[in-house]
């Protein structure tokens, strides 16, 4: 989208809907991707549009975050961008430096992804200690970088569960593996029996709710449980962007995700499940 | 199993050594044939016939992967006219509720089906969970497929009643802390293959990679406390009861002195 800032012709409203139309087909996706694109959308609204004040910035910021959630609904790290920077602006406004704006905004997207692994390096070492059992659920970024900064001073192992219809415990046991720490790949329902064993649990999030609860990649509701019942401690590792001040009303109906049911049940299988006419 | 080859084994010891060898073998082929008939397949029926007085008009049943005896309930219920639906939530590697899915479909009952993961969200519309299992342990320990303790546990979390079918032979006094003192393994390499998946897993040339190891438990043990039910041949039971049931069949087994009736 840097062309779109550079080419005269195309508005701020083509960009807007651009973004738009990539986050309802699923172009974008990850919450690290979709609150970086909102940064840099965020940004585009300072550059491209000049406002007298900070109360009409404010507006225009307001309904350009409106519509972005709307065509996203589950990315939540969306609306918490679009909320942060609405509280740079007001800071900004009250310390009345009027172009400093821009500055501030450009230290969103940068700090984000800084602050984060600064975090995890000096935190790894400090929760895990040598021969402990860590047990995980499909693939995080955040959770990989977490455990691989501590296996530099620590010896412990993992169990990774594979996380079906993704399956993407497997990539992140295979890169664990490759990054020298112990693994053992597990399916889904081993995680009761596997539990037993466990010392923690340690997952990622795809964002975390005002009340403490996490939205997770569908089975982490199931391993909650589990740990919960043999009384291992559960953590959850996220990002500032996925912290979100909304509170779960309902949450598996308004920040879920449907995909498409052929990952689960074949055609062949969905074929049987026809009104049969001989 | 155990149990079987148990009384296998003294059935066989408490032949009369004098007997000629092929009466002593007739009698015997006539004990098995009846144990078979007495444990297993009048159990089943006595089973099935207490069991289907649970499933009423309106229920959606929910139930893991296959167990014949959940399906023999379950399609005798739609025999008799009950009108219900099933959820059958299936996991990896073996697929097994695949089996059970089209069974249930056969018999013209109304199926949804969907993975163990996505359990917390469809559990709120279930009303009674049947399971089956492979061996009850005389503390109400429940050994059943792995994946049966997460079910059980996922539905006692939203309070529905679990209901475990069971014949009384596969009860056992042994006691089970948890699931992996007693557990079979599996093929590690169903771990790795992936029916229908664009691509070839990570996991594949496993062995090759020093640090990575692959575990494909095949049983899990579920707590007494999330038990509502155990239907047996006797009728339904408590976890609790199970010692009982167990000491009265040790007593008939030393009754019998080990003959007939087996």
């Amino acid at each position: 989208m840097a062309e779109a800032v550079k080419e005269k012709p195309s508005s701020f409203a083509e960009v807007v809907e651009n973004c738009c139309a990539q986050l309802r087909r699923r172009q974008i996706q990850g919450s690290l991707p979709c609150a970086k694109r909102t940064a840099e959308i965020m940004r585009a609204l300072l550059t491209m549009q000049r406002h007298p004040d900070a109360a009409s910035l404010i507006d225009d910021v307001r309904a350009v975050g409106y519509k972005l959630q709307a065509a996203k609904p589950v990315e939540l790290a969306v609306g918490n961008i679009v909320r942060r920077v609405l509280h740079l602006i007001r800071e900004e406004a009250q310390t009345e430096k009027s172009d400093s704006e821009a500055d501030s905004n450009d230290a969103v997207p940068q700090g984000k992804a800084d602050g984060k692994q600064d975090v995890m390096k000096s935190q790894g070492v400090e929760h895990l200690h040598a021969n402990e059992v860590i047990l995980t659920l499909g693939m995080s970024d955040t959770t990989y970088a977490f455990l691989r900064e501590a296996a530099r001073k620590r010896e412990f192992q993992v169990v990774v569960a594979e996380g079906a219809p993704r399956y993407d415990g497997h990539l992140q046991a295979r890169k664990l593996a490759d990054a020298g720490i112990q693994v053992t790949a597990i399916p889904d329902s081993a995680v009761f029996a596997m539990m037993a064993r466990a010392n923690k649990v340690l997952v990622g999030a795809h964002a975390v709710l005002a009340n403490g609860g996490a939205i997770a990649p569908a089975g982490i509701h199931m391993v909650a449980l589990a740990a919960h019942k043999h009384s291992t401690p559960l953590v959850v590792l996220v990002g500032l962007h996925k912290l979100s001040p909304q509170f779960p009303h309902d949450p598996d109906l308004l920040y879920n995700d449907f995909r498409g049911p052929a990952e689960v049940a074949d055609s062949d299988m969905q074929a049987r499940g026809l009104p049969q006419h001989s | 199993m155990a149990n079987t080859i148990r009384r296998l084994k003294m059935r066989i010891h408490s032949i009369d050594v004098n007997a000629p060898e092929a009466e002593a073998k007739r009698a015997l082929i006539e004990d098995i044939r009846r144990y078979i008939e007495v444990q297993i397949i009048a159990a089943d029926r006595l089973l099935v016939d207490c069991a289907v007085q649970k499933v009423t008009d309106g229920d959606v049943i929910l139930t893991f992967a296959y167990s014949h005896i959940v399906a023999n309930v379950l399609t005798k219920a739609a025999a008799l006219g009950r009108t219900f639906k099933v959820m059958v939530v299936d996991c990896r590697p073996e697929l097994e509720g695949q089996r059970m899915l089209e069974k249930l479909q056969a018999s013209g009952i109304a199926c949804s089906y969907i993975h163990l993961n996505a359990l917390s969200f469809v559990v709120r519309d279930v009303t009674k969970v049947f399971l089956g299992a492979a061996a009850i342990m005389s503390n109400g320990t429940v050994m059943g497929r792995a994946g049966n303790a997460a079910v059980a546990m996922t539905a006692h979390a939203h309070s529905k009643p679990v209901l475990v079918c069971c014949e009384s032979f596969k009860f056992h006094e042994r006691v089970q802390l948890d699931s992996i003192t007693h557990n079979e393994l599996g093929d590690p390499d169903a771990l790795v293959s992936l029916p229908g998946y664009p691509g070839v897993s990570p996991l594949a040339g496993w062995q090759d990679i020093p640090r990575l190891g692959l575990l494909n438990l095949k049983y899990d043990a579920m707590p007494a406390e999330y038990v509502t039910m155990i239907v047996t041949e006797y009728g339904m039971i408590p976890p609790t009861s199970v010692p009982v049931i167990l000491r009265e069949q040790q007593q008939d087994a030393s009754a019998s002195g080990g003959g007939g009736g087996m």
